[in-house]
């Protein structure tokens, strides 16, 4: 059984300790910021951490605002879709970061999706689980897969909305399946079937940092939020 | 207590035994009389018994001997693992149930467990076979503090 020490590499007490966005990663650094509703205010930064010498830059503003639904990162650049709420109804917008420049830009406005999803990336795809836009534009929870020519996700296959984790989730990959957690329950999905294969019920954690540490997937909950978990799929019933 | 006739006192002690040969004094009509020669059986599980524990809080019974049935709760199963939480109840002088969590990170799925014998583990054990998913295996330094939740992120596999 493989276990690390855990350590704290550097507190900030300059960064607000509020952290309802997102954690990203390109290139071995860290991307990040703290809010899920983004306001353009003074606290609404982006910040890159990079571990190998414990540094934390902030990234240029970011120009837009609103409701953090997702973020993934392709092509040399971090992607963040925010939602707002204009005359009754949702507007979306899509923003590109690059990496290179320290740069936003806006590069699309429309629901691409809607609610929270999660990226992964299996053999050199980016996927996203979530709610959004089939070809016949019609709102359909499933995988989608990121196309490099049209610069969109295309759905690949739908899924029972019952498996929508509806709030903010993350996935995790290891061995040929994709995990990811709601409403206390881990599930496995075979990205070979694109089915969910198994799912745990056990130990309701209610969690959303899943990941893969040194190849073994580990979570951290609130049942004792100062405990890392790992999840062992062999025994899911 | 009570008296079975004019040469027997038979009682009941809640205490936990600190070691085989305890001195109970009587005090009879204002006298104090030591008893002498006394020795409590050892406790003891029957050895081979594996449990299977997917979820906290499911009883299941030990078979044992000699168990103290006035001990209650964590007193009756000797646990150095901090980790290990486990409480059990005697259901009668030869078994008891317990119930078994992980409070802390631990390095195995098995867990050799004891009777407290006088203050020492028992000669045999019961073993407990861990078979949740989700096991924890680090702690996070109280240094490091966080209101709600961690978000984490993986490196491994980025390029």
């Amino acid at each position: 059984m493989n276990t690390k020490e855990v350590k704290l590499l550097r507190p900030y007490p300059e960064v607000p300790n509020t952290l309802q966005g997102f954690v990203s990663s390109y290139k071995g650094k860290i991307y990040f910021t703290h809010f899920s509703e983004l306001t353009n205010g003074n606290l609404d930064n982006f910040y890159e951490f990079d571990p190998n010498n414990n540094s934390l830059k902030q990234l240029a503003k970011f120009p837009g605002g609103g409701q953090l639904i997702g973020k993934f990162v392709v092509e040399d650049k971090l992607f963040v879709e925010v939602q707002n709420f204009n005359n009754g109804g949702a507007q979306y917008s899509r923003y590109s970061y690059d990496f290179a420049k320290n740069s936003w830009n806006e590069v699309g406005t429309g629901a691409f999706f809607v609610n929270r999803y999660a990226d992964f990336e299996y053999a050199g795809k980016l996927y996203v689980l979530g709610i959004g836009l089939d070809a016949s534009a019609t709102l359909r929870f499933g995988l989608f897969s990121w196309n490099t020519s049209s610069q969109q996700f295309e759905l690949e296959n739908a899924l029972s909305n019952e498996d929508n984790p509806q709030k903010e989730f993350s996935i995790a990959v290891k061995g040929g399946f994709a995990y990811y957690h709601m409403d206390g329950q881990t599930i496995q999905f075979d990205l070979s079937t694109r089915k969910i294969s198994k799912r745990s019920t056990l130990y309701p954690l209610e969690a959303n940092s899943l990941s893969v540490s040194n190849g073994e997937l580990v979570i951290t909950g609130k049942i004792n939020k100062q405990l890392v978990y790992r999840i062992d799929p062999e025994y899911f019933e | 207590m009570d008296y079975n006739d004019d040469e027997t006192i038979r009682f009941t002690p809640s205490v936990f035994f600190a070691e085989p040969n305890p001195v109970f004094k009587v005090m009879i009509r204002t006298q104090e009389y030591a008893t002498n020669q006394l020795e409590i059986n050892e406790s003891d599980v029957l050895s081979g018994q594996i449990f299977d524990v997917k979820s906290f809080n499911v009883s299941q019974e030990v078979q044992a001997k000699n168990i103290n049935a006035m001990i209650l709760g964590d007193n009756l199963i000797f646990n150095s693992n901090p980790s290990v939480a486990i409480s059990a109840t005697p259901t009668s002088y030869n078994s008891f149930a317990f119930s078994f969590g992980l409070a802390g990170p631990v390095s195995s799925r098995l867990f050799e467990l004891y009777v407290n014998n006088f203050g020492e583990p028992s000669t045999n054990h019961f073993t407990i076979n861990y078979l949740n998913p989700v096991i924890p295996v680090l702690s996070i330094p109280t240094a490091v503090t966080f209101d709600d939740r961690l978000r984490a992120i993986s490196l491994d596999n980025k390029s």
